[in-house]
């Protein structure tokens, strides 16, 4: 069998799929980046852990950039659109921290198609699919087997970085 | 004025995916083995590959690229392995991403090459999400970093091919728990290839070196069905 699944798993299933939709940005962030832990945010922290914070959102506004240019060119498409927001589904194990993000694609938006655009984020679990008994939602920090029987699972949700969609405000023709 | 929702779904890295993945069939084409390795700032990156490159350079015409914040410290240190090195400066970017790479490798002929090695930036966390189209990507682990590291950040260990427990002949001053480290890596990457090197004694070099050849013979072999 697949040692290690059994022996190192230290924490319960999360009632994550139950209260995804209830749970704050907030709260999710909490829960994934605990702050001043061994925190999984860009790792200049990792560094020295006592270090000031040294443009650690720098892994954001990598993201940040490429969403930008994503929507911008999907908005051109569009035709003759306004992008009043952007919604994108973030994986709990893509090492995004919400606020870091919308501080970055607020920064990357600036003078494109997207200025003023709201971010909408949907944070996406973390879940593996078990051959034997199914998929199930894993906590944070969760080993990738099946918290149930501590078999094998292969990851199903929780590395995404999608654009998921824009929503579009048209112009209509001439109101004048 | 109406609002309305288009839907996209698209990967916001897509643009990187696909470099990556030109990336990977050019190196395919040049016959070229592409190893990067990925660790924390401090796990032995540098080191492992300086006495990797002298050990391959004799039988294989070998090279590296350099992922880092700044200096180029790293590359002095492995320029004098007498091969053929070139660093990337991310600035405040924390991983290198394909785009990097393959502004790197301009004019550089791949089909003079049988590995070229690619030293990422020091972070376990920001590479996951980056492609290079690399073969082997290796995720290294320090034994001064702790048995449960995988466990921290699962995403590298899941996005590596392979792991090596670097200054393995620090284990035993560490109180390092070798059993422990394996197990966090099988229950975030089960099946994943587990090496222990030590670059200052020596210890698991040779098996390290053996490893790395075999993969390359596998690649070929593979690749050319
Ligand atoms: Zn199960």
């Amino acid at each position: 069998m697949h040692g290690g699944c059994h022996e190192v798993r230290t924490t319960t299933v999360a009632v994550f799929g139950a209260g995804v939709t209830g749970m704050t940005i907030a709260d999710e962030e909490r829960r994934t980046h605990p702050r001043g832990v061994d925190t999984p945010g860009c790792s200049h922290s990792e560094q020295d852990a006592s270090a000031p914070y040294t443009g650690e959102a720098m892994h954001e506004l990598s993201v940040a950039l490429a969403l930008v240019e994503l929507a911008s060119e999907e908005a051109r498409r569009l035709g003759d659109v306004q992008i009043s927001a952007v919604h994108v589904r973030i994986g709990q194990l893509a090492a995004i921290v919400p606020d870091a993000l919308r501080f970055s694609f607020d920064l990357a938006a600036e003078g494109t198609a997207l200025t003023g655009a709201r971010l909408e984020i949907e944070p996406v679990p973390t879940s593996v699919a078990c051959q034997a008994c199914g998929t199930h939602v894993l906590d944070a920090f969760q080993p990738i087997c099946c918290p149930r029987c501590g078999g094998p699972a292969d990851l199903r949700s929780g590395r995404e970085l999608e654009l998921r969609a824009l929503e579009v405000i048209d112009h209509d023709g001439p109101d004048c | 004025m109406t609002a309305r929702i288009v839907e996209v779904r698209q990967d916001i890295l897509k643009k990187n995916d696909l470099l990556a993945r030109a990336l990977r069939s050019r190196f395919e084409e040049a016959g070229v083995f592409v190893v990067s390795l990925v660790s924390s700032p401090g796990a032995g990156k540098t080191t492992l590959l300086q006495r990797t490159l002298a050990a391959l350079r004799s039988s294989l015409r070998v090279a590296a690229v350099v992922g880092d914040l700044q200096t180029d410290n790293d590359a002095r240190r492995l320029a004098e392995a007498g091969v053929p090195i070139r660093q990337i400066t991310t600035g405040t970017v924390c991983h290198l991403d394909a785009n990097m790479l393959e502004q790197a490798l301009e004019d550089w002929d791949l089909r003079a090459l049988d590995v070229l090695f690619v030293e990422n930036v020091g972070n376990l966390v920001c590479p996951a999400s980056y492609d290079l189209g690399e073969a082997l990507r290796v995720v290294l682990l320090s034994v001064t970093e702790g048995e449960d590291k995988p466990l921290k950040y699962p995403t590298i260990f899941g996005s590596a091919d392979s792991a090596v427990l670097t200054k393995i002949d620090l284990a035993d001053v560490v109180d390092f728990d070798r059993d422990a480290a394996r197990q966090a890596i099988e229950a975030v990457r089960p099946g994943m290839d587990v090496l222990e090197v030590s670059s200052r004694s020596g210890v698991g070099l040779e098996a390290w070196i053996n490893y790395l050849q075999a993969m390359r013979t596998h690649a070929f072999a593979v690749g050319t069905h």
